[in-house]
Parts: structure tokens; sequence; C-alpha cells
């Protein structure tokens, strides 16, 4: 294919006009994502309508918005990191060890190490987009209901051996957040579970409600028992860069986990979560020595490399074939669609400006970010010495904010506090809250696909094992679970 | 995840895991029978809404067990004046969530982030302070600035 469109596209994206729209969506987006609970898919529903009256042109506002996208996903990080309140689903696996950084007053360097991996991520996936869109594009179509189930098991199989010690712990997680995600009205059957007669659990239980109740209302209360007992202690700022030796340590998980971020961001349906938690349990089974989740920056640059890449993978569903491959994208899809702009292959020939716009801003945006956001991190870092009298309060109203904005509804604000003490409890007893909500994002995609499979194949169980693709994937979900096995028992 | 669920000594604590366990396994009974009586007349796939519900129950049920035998670490039972200040503020933060609609954003925020600050440490006084600070800085950005709807009240404000 050619890459005429790329050069029309940096020709439009170096306009002095679209660059400061670049410029400003970065920093808007990093500002909207470093509020907890407000991630990149509410920063671009806020920014549609105003760009939209605007009158902007339609690859100015594609440019615009995409540059919120990603600001935004560099912005959820530091709060994930901060104050462990992650700002969506991508930035759960972040968390993990990126929170024991920041308490071992290595928060800047986590920011940077952050940044850093980031890009990595961000820039392989816009190459990764530039050469293989319409390629790949082909590919994500195969995927029909039977390869999505073979996938999703594949994904819990890398997450049974997330938490070492207690492995039952992890399961009972993710059955809690599978469970949570039968809430609500069954599309296929028309029934509704577990809702209570409650008109409010109709649509089910909201993805902000739960992450905002597990972590930061969980967390405030964890916090309020360490002040009582007199073991907050304060955390000190650490100097701003990582080592050379940890960035040498961090550099072959980088470039795997944007690999497979970018291969799983593709796959509509899946992105961030999914890419980031099977980058973070790759690269645990492959290097950890018990440091894992304990701060180890490998286990933070992992994610953040991977979830980049598949926000940037999955442009490519949305761009080729219209189908976008995350929430985010769909928003943005919406944007295209009221332009009157149907993606599709041919968006590459005949509007060159937009699709070679967005892309060549996509290089132009991710060396911004990194530019602007390693000096802000001395900013960042300082929110960590604000004391607990003023941060606590500022935690406990944006957590509120964030439901409450998202839904309208008391009822949501009261939900999330109930499953915030509920979470509390689960984290005296050691439970980690990233299986649970691992498993309420994939819960309802596996479920459904599984169905679909089975509808179409009138019950046949073996749709399941009938493509490579799928095969591919159950031979890697035994092999993930039956080589530690194996390896443990020949070392004995 | 987190250091702070670990570092406070991580006792061997069996008996609050052995109950916790008890009430997992208990749920998933409740959870069986609750699936058991989901309606529906027809579904377009062979499995139907309760096969996946019945499966978690199931699974549940089974590490329930699991967990009952193997009951691992836990971390102490929290003291009786953590449990205080956490009931203080959860009902404080419930009730002013609860009556946001009719006493405003502005004086339900007041309530919830003094009552925090406060037991965060801040003297009475200065927990004022920070609540109104926090209340008015936080009602003008998102309600000004990012243009979101928050209630005035409609105590405070009829009609």
């Amino acid at each position: 294919m050619s890459l005429d469109y790329l050069w029309t596209g940096f020709a439009v994206a170096l306009t002095p006009g679209n660059l400061l729209f670049a410029l400003a969506g970065c920093f808007l987006g990093t500002l909207i994502g470093a509020l907890p609970a407000i991630g990149p898919i509410n920063g671009i529903a806020l920014m549609l309508p105003i760009a939209y009256t605007m009158k902007l042109p339609p690859e100015s506002c594609m440019i615009l918005l995409a540059a919120i996208y990603y600001g935004a996903e560099y912005g959820g990080r530091i709060s994930s990191i901060l104050i462990n309140v992650p700002g969506d689903a991508g930035a759960v696996m972040t968390a993990v060890d990126g929170y024991p950084l920041a308490r071992q007053g290595r928060g800047a360097e986590a920011l940077t190490m952050s940044a850093l991996s980031s890009f990595v991520g961000g820039i392989l996936a816009v190459i990764g987009l530039t050469f293989f869109a319409p390629l790949l594009g082909l590919f994500a179509v195969k995927f029909g209901p039977a390869e999505y189930v073979a996938l999703m098991v594949f994904a819990f199989a890398t997450l049974a051996s997330m938490v070492g010690a207690e492995p039952v712990k992890t399961i009972i997680g993710c059955l809690i957040g599978l469970l949570l995600t039968t809430i609500g009205l069954d599309p296929t059957s028309g029934a509704y579970r577990f809702t209570f007669d409650q008109p409010e659990m109709h649509d089910g239980l909201e993805f902000i409600i739960i992450v905002i109740g597990l972590f930061s209302i969980s967390e405030i209360l964890l916090m309020l028992e360490h002040k009582i007992t007199g073991t907050l202690k304060p955390i000190p700022i650490g100097k701003g860069f990582p080592s050379w030796s940890d960035i040498k340590a961090c550099w072959w998980p980088t470039i795997r986990s944007s690999v497979s971020g970018f291969i799983i961001g593709v796959l509509p349906g899946t992105g961030a979560s999914v890419a980031s938690a099977v980058a973070y349990t790759t690269e645990k089974r492959l290097l950890d020595k018990g440091t894992f989740g304990k701060g180890d920056m490998r286990g933070l640059a992992a994610p953040e490399a991977a979830n980049n890449a598949a926000a940037g993978g999955a442009f490519v569903p949305m761009l080729t074939l219209g189908v976008p491959g995350s929430g985010t994208t769909a928003v943005m899809l919406g944007a295209l669609l009221l332009y009157n702009i149907t993606p599709g292959p041919q968006l590459f020939t005949e509007k060159p400006e937009i699709a070679g716009g967005l892309i060549a801003s996509m290089y132009i945006g991710n060396i911004m970010l990194l530019i602007m956001n390693i000096p802000m991190v001395r900013i960042f870092v300082k929110m960590l010495q604000v004391p607990s009298t003023w941060l606590i309060p500022t935690i406990l109203l944006l957590s509120i904010l964030g439901v409450y904005t998202a839904y309208s509804s008391v009822m949501s604000v009261l939900l999330m506090i109930g499953i915030g003490v509920f979470g509390w409890a689960l984290r005296k007893l050691g439970f980690d809250m990233a299986p649970i909500i691992l498993g309420f994002v994939l819960g309802k995609v596996l479920e459904t696909n599984l169905r679909n499979a089975l509808a179409l194949s009138g019950g046949e169980i073996s749709i399941l094992f009938q493509s490579t693709i799928s095969n591919m994937f159950w031979a890697m979900a035994v092999l993930i679970v039956l080589i530690p096995w194996w390896l443990s028992r020949r070392a004995k | 995840m987190s250091a702070s669920q670990h570092d406070d000594g991580a006792e061997h604590n069996a008996r609050s895991s052995r109950v916790a366990a008890a009430i997992l396994i208990a749920f998933a009974v409740i959870l069986a029978i609750g699936t058991s009586q989901i309606e529906y007349a027809f579904s377009s796939d062979p499995l139907g809404p309760r096969a996946f519900p019945y499966l978690l129950a199931v699974l549940l049920a089974f590490c329930g067990l699991w967990y009952f035998l193997n009951p691992g670490a836990a971390s102490p039972w929290p003291q009786m004046a953590v449990l205080r200040s956490a009931l203080v503020l959860i009902a404080v933060t419930a009730i002013s969530v609860g009556l946001m609609d009719k006493i405003g954003f502005l004086t339900a925020a007041f309530f919830m982030s003094a009552c925090a600050a406060y037991l965060f440490g801040a003297a009475p006084l200065m927990a004022i302070a920070i609540g109104a600070a926090q209340a008015v800085f936080w009602f003008v950005l998102f309600k000004y600035a990012l243009g979101t709807y928050l209630p005035s009240g409609s105590w405070l404000f009829p009609g």
C-alpha cells in the first residue's frame, strides 16, 4: 500500500492551527485524566460537543479528540500510581506495582517510567497502524464468537497466575467480578437477572461505580485505619528520573508488551484492560523473583506500554472497518459520523487528510506528551505531600463527583459507597481488587460470545475448537497453566 | 496488591478467613437458588440466562471450600476506634449523598469533606475551613468550568 496518505496527513497535522489543537488536547487530556474516575471516554464525550459547536473542520476535530484520548490515557496513570485510584480499566494493572513504588518514595521515577514506556508503546502502535492497518482489519474480522471465547479463556488463564501466594483468592476475585456482570437485563433472553425488581438495576452495574468503590473508597477507609493506628507515614518524594539500570531492565518488557498490546488492541471489544493484564502476567511469569506487586519497575512498564499500544491498535478496526475497538474509539467513530464521514478502507484514499492527519497527529502527539510530561512529573508528585486532611476530602469528593456526573443518580453514588465498604472488607482479608475488575470487564464478553457461539452451532460445543485462531488460544491457555506447574515440579 | 494491606503485620488470622469462606459458600448456595428463579419465556441461544450464573455458583462454592480448608493470611481485625471512625465517615457521607438533591451539592460536599478532614486529624475549625474550601472549589470547577449538572438543593432553592 502506498504511504501517500501519510504525507498528506503530515502536511495537515503540521499546520500551526492543528499543532496547537494537538498541544491543547494533550494538555487538557492529561488534566482530565488526572482527575480520578474521569477517564478518556468521559474526557472525549465532554469535549466532542464543544469541538463540534466551534465548527472545527473534521480533521482538526479528530486531531483534538485523539490528543485528548492519549493525554487522558497518560493522565489516568497519575492517580493510579500516586493514590491507587485507576482512572479507567486500562490503568488497573498500573496500580499493582505503581502504587507500591509511590509508597516507597519512588513516585516520580514511576511517573517518568510510565511516560517513557507509554511513549514506546504509543509510537510502536502508530507505526503498526501506519503499515498494517488494512491487513490487520482483515484479521480482526476473522474473530467470531468462538475465537473470542478462546481469547477470554486465555486471558483468564494468564490471570490465575497473577497473585502467587494465594491463587484461590485471585480466582474468587475473578468469580465475584464475573458475577457482577450478570446483574441486569440479559439481552439474549430478555430475562432480568438479580435486579431485585429495582428499575435502577435493569441496566446492570456500571464500571465506574465498581472501580471507584473498590479502589477509592476502600483506600480511604484503609488510610483512615492507618491514621488511627499511627502507621500513616509521610511519603518521601525521591528523585525524578529512573536509574539507567531500571530503564535497561524495562526495555524488553516494554517492547514485548507493546507488540502484544497492539495486537490485542486491534481486536474489537477487548482493548486496553485485557492488553495490560496479559502483558503484566506474561512479564510476571517470565521475570518475577518475588518482587512483582511490591514495586517492580518492570511490572509498571509492561502494562503501561501495553495499554498505550492497545489504545493505538483500537484505531485499526475503527478506521478500516468502522468497528470501534474500545469505548473511546466508539465515541470518536460517533464524531466521524457526525461529519458524515464513513470510515472504511476507502477512507485512506478518498479522505487522506483525515486518516493521514489523524495518524500523523498521533506521532506528533506522542512526542509532545513525552516532552510535556517529564518536566511536569515533579509537579504531579507534589500531590503526595499534600497533607491527608486536604487530600482525603479531595479524593472523597472526586469519587462522588465522578459517579454523580456520569449517571446523575444518587442511588449510583450510594451503591458505589456500599461497594467500597465491601472492598475494604475484602482487602482486609488479603484479596486483591484487580482480579475483580478484570473479571467484571471480561465477563460480559465471555458470556455473550459463549452463548452466541453455541447459538450459531445449535448447541454443538465443537464450534469452540474449529478454527486455527481459537485452537491457538486454547493451546496457549493450557501451556500457560501447565508450564509453571511443570517447572516447579522439575525444580523439586 | 498494595503495600498497605500487608505492611500492618499481616498476622495469621485463620478465623476471620474461615468466617469469610463460610459466608462465601452460603452466598454460592443463595446464588444458585436465586438463579433457579430467573424467569424467561424464550432464549435464542441453547444455554439460556441461567447457565452462566449456575456455573459461577458451583465454582464459587468449590473455591469457598478450598479457602475454608486453607484459610491463609488475613490482616488482624480492626480496632474499635477504627471501626467507630469508619462508621462515622461512611454514615456522614451516605446521609449527605442521600440528601444531596434536597440540601444541594455544596452543603453535602461541605459536610463530607469537613468530616473526613476532622477524622484525619484536622482541628475542628480547620476542618470546617477545609470543608468549605473543598466544596466551593469543586462546585465551581464542575458546574462552571466543566459545565456538568450539580443539584442546588430543593430545600434551599425551592421551585
